[in-house]
């Protein structure tokens, strides 16, 4: 029975029931998805600030490259695959795929954005991260400057680097786009969650993308449109990118801001108010005890069908005697 | 002294960072289409696999060596400093949050050569750079001491580097260091003794060379200031310190940048903070304008830099003693 009162969590060893289970991998995607936006909307409300839609918009994304897609190797081993996200907003996402993969603690977790916890953005300090980010535009350099490490020191293991897309409009990408090409850095992705809002309007209203495709065509990029939230979709691009070596790549990832809870979408939002709403701040008492129904329900019916069981809910909190934190966007 | 190139601090950086790098494969040299001004393309020439040319794109030169430090390299890049450390600054704070080490390379640094005028002249650097916490800013004085600041930079110090180069010869009469010269991280050096209470601070080629012609001018009026050469602009020995300005009561702080947030006031903060400034009178001498353009000398005097202008300064406060 779930309280409206309380701030639920699926824990490491509910989650390893679906982790073991001998199911596809894209249905298991879809219940760890589930399962991962649920803990990131309980860790939000928790920390009672953090960002929301772009978390959601990314997840999926973060799921499929985390889970199916890295190789197993220690956190510090040269040859590791490498995942991290340049707008780094979307830590709350991050930090959720990281405790279902075992990396960081439910101590941890329940610690976003509080002294020695998980800072608002993505730190080094924090098992699994790979680079310090947050403040837009940084993340194709750094990512540039990892492959030819890697490349140099004859180390294995790609690299992949998620960027927003209100955080195209940032001069220094450009750079980055250039002297990837010139420079011949090759095995790199980057992937561009194309959520279409940044803060609380459209891209296009605040400063217009144009033609994305062309643009990045233009600097010399392999790229590719697909919806990232369609797990086959994924899957189909990566094994596809995997096999061009000739030039860096860039995936445009068709994503919705605040995927995965209905009134958090950003079509639906956008309908109904003139403003996105849930870029940053954590909702309030009655909207979250809605979303966290609706994610509850979702993981309740998957975990029905997919995998005959049920996962039980982990109440961490009680939403009226949370310690009092600020908002900050 | 000599006009050979090799005395110049710029080529003489190179030569020492093209020997470091023979035994360490984890150096590696980026640049922003500035190489030609400090020699850097013989390290090119040495290493072309370790030369990474990004162009005129700064930001994205300094994001990609946080990205190669974070696989274990020692990057060095290298652009003017009032380039690097200005429009890349945010990309500095980034790097040097995530606790890895790269060395920056300030070049052109502050006031001279002046033909280029202020988009060109370094004066504000150091302000930047040292509210990074984890950064080491310095000034080499000559051709040896920015070999010794540098293997100190990439065999000893922990943190990231900020090497401030001087562009340009070196002066006429410029005073020699001794060969065996050491140098110590957060210590000074004396560079001319002196018995009575006065002393100039400062670092540089160009302001140790200016506080030389100023002490000679002194010596006229029978007063002999002493000068400490103080490569390590944000880091200071205490107990050296403490000794050095013992029998001393009238300091002044030659500044080659802006006087809010430079050499001058990192010096003083710390002067305060450990009670070194008891009965002692200090006085900052720095830059209060944008650095103009123009001839060196004629651009000295506008600033009062000029020998004859510091000598005008400094004579004012000590004349009464």
């Amino acid at each position: 029975m779930i309280d409206k009162n309380n701030i639920y969590f699926v824990s490491k060893s509910e989650i390893d029931k679906v982790l073991n289970h001998k199911l596809n991998k894209f249905d298991k995607a879809k219940l760890l998805s589930l399962i991962c936006r649920l803990n990131t909307l309980s860790m939000v409300k928790l920390a009672g600030s953090g960002h929301l839609g772009t978390s959601m918009s990314a997840m999926d994304l973060m799921i499929w490259i985390k889970f199916f897609l890295k190789k197993k190797k220690k956190l510090n081993d040269p040859n590791r695959d490498i995942f991290f996200s340049s707008k780094g907003h979307d830590a709350p996402a991050l930090y959720s795929v990281l405790y279902a993969l075992g990396i960081i603690s439910l101590k941890k977790i329940l610690k976003l954005r509080r002294l020695d916890g998980l800072e608002g953005h993505p730190d080094v300090a924090t098992s699994g991260v790979e680079a310090n980010t947050g403040s837009l535009g940084m993340g194709i350099s750094k990512a540039k400057g990892m492959v030819w490490a890697k490349t140099y020191q004859k180390k294995k293991g790609n690299v992949i680097v998620l960027t927003g897309d209100g955080e195209l409009q940032e001069g220094q990408i450009y750079e980055s786009l250039q002297t990837t090409y010139h420079q011949k850095i090759n095995n790199l992705i980057v992937i561009v969650d194309h959520n279409k809002i940044q803060s609380s309007q459209y891209v296009k209203d605040i400063i217009d993308l144009l033609n994305l495709k062309k643009k990045f065509q233009s600097f010399g990029w392999h790229v590719e449109k697909i919806d990232g939230h369609n797990f086959q979709h994924i899957n189909k691009i990566f094994n596809k990118l995997s096999k061009i070596k000739d030039k860096p790549k860039i995936i445009i990832a068709d994503t919705i801001k605040g995927k995965g809870i209905k009134k958090m979408e950003h079509p639906y939002v956008m309908k109904k108010n003139s403003r996105y709403n849930w870029h940053a701040g954590a909702p309030n008492d009655e909207d979250f005890f809605y979303f966290q129904i609706e994610l509850i329900k979702k993981i309740n019916i998957e975990t029905k069908k997919k995998i005959k069981m049920h996962l039980k809910m982990l109440n961490v909190a009680n939403v009226k005697q949370k310690s009092q934190i600020l908002e900050i966007h | 002294m000599k006009l050979n190139k090799n005395y110049w601090i710029t080529t003489s950086f190179t030569n020492e960072l093209i020997k470091l790098a023979k035994n360490n494969k984890k150096i590696i040299l980026l640049d922003g289409d500035l190489a030609d001004d400090a020699d850097l393309y013989n390290f090119k020439k040495k290493y072309p696999n370790r030369f990474i040319q990004n162009g005129i794109a700064e930001q994205d030169m300094v994001s990609m060596a946080g990205g190669m430090s974070l696989m274990g390299l020692l990057p060095v890049v290298n652009s003017f400093a009032s380039f690097l450390t200005a429009r890349a600054n945010e990309q500095i704070f980034n790097n040097a949050s995530e606790k890895t080490k790269i060395i920056y390379i300030s070049l052109y640094a502050g006031l001279l050569p002046a033909g280029a005028g202020k988009s060109h002249q370094s004066t504000r650097d150091i302000s930047l750079m040292s509210n990074i916490p984890n950064m080491k800013i310095y000034h080499p004085y000559n051709y040896l001491e920015v070999k010794k600041i540098l293997n100190h930079c990439i065999k000893k110090e922990k943190n990231n580097c900020s090497i401030r180069l001087s562009i340009g010869p070196p002066f006429k009469n410029q005073a020699k260091l001794n060969k065996n010269y050491k140098f110590v991280d957060g210590c000074g050096h004396v560079m001319a003794k002196s018995n009575q209470k006065y002393i100039i601070i400062t670092y540089g080629q160009l302001m140790i060379s200016q506080a030389f012609m100023v002490r000679e001018l002194l010596k006229k009026k029978k007063i002999l200031i002493e000068i400490i050469n103080f490569p390590s602009l944000n880091y200071f020995n205490k107990y050296w310190l403490k000794k050095i300005l013992n029998n001393k009561n009238k300091i002044f702080i030659l500044d080659e940048h802006f006087k809010t947030g430079g050499f001058s006031d990192i010096f003083l903060s710390f002067v305060n903070d450990n009670n070194l400034n008891k009965n002692k009178t200090f006085k900052k001498i720095a830059l209060d304008d944008f650095p103009s353009c123009g001839q060196p000398e004629e651009v000295l005097k506008k600033h009062n830099l000029d020998p004859q202008s510091l000598y005008n300064k400094i004579y004012s406060f000590i004349k009464n003693d």
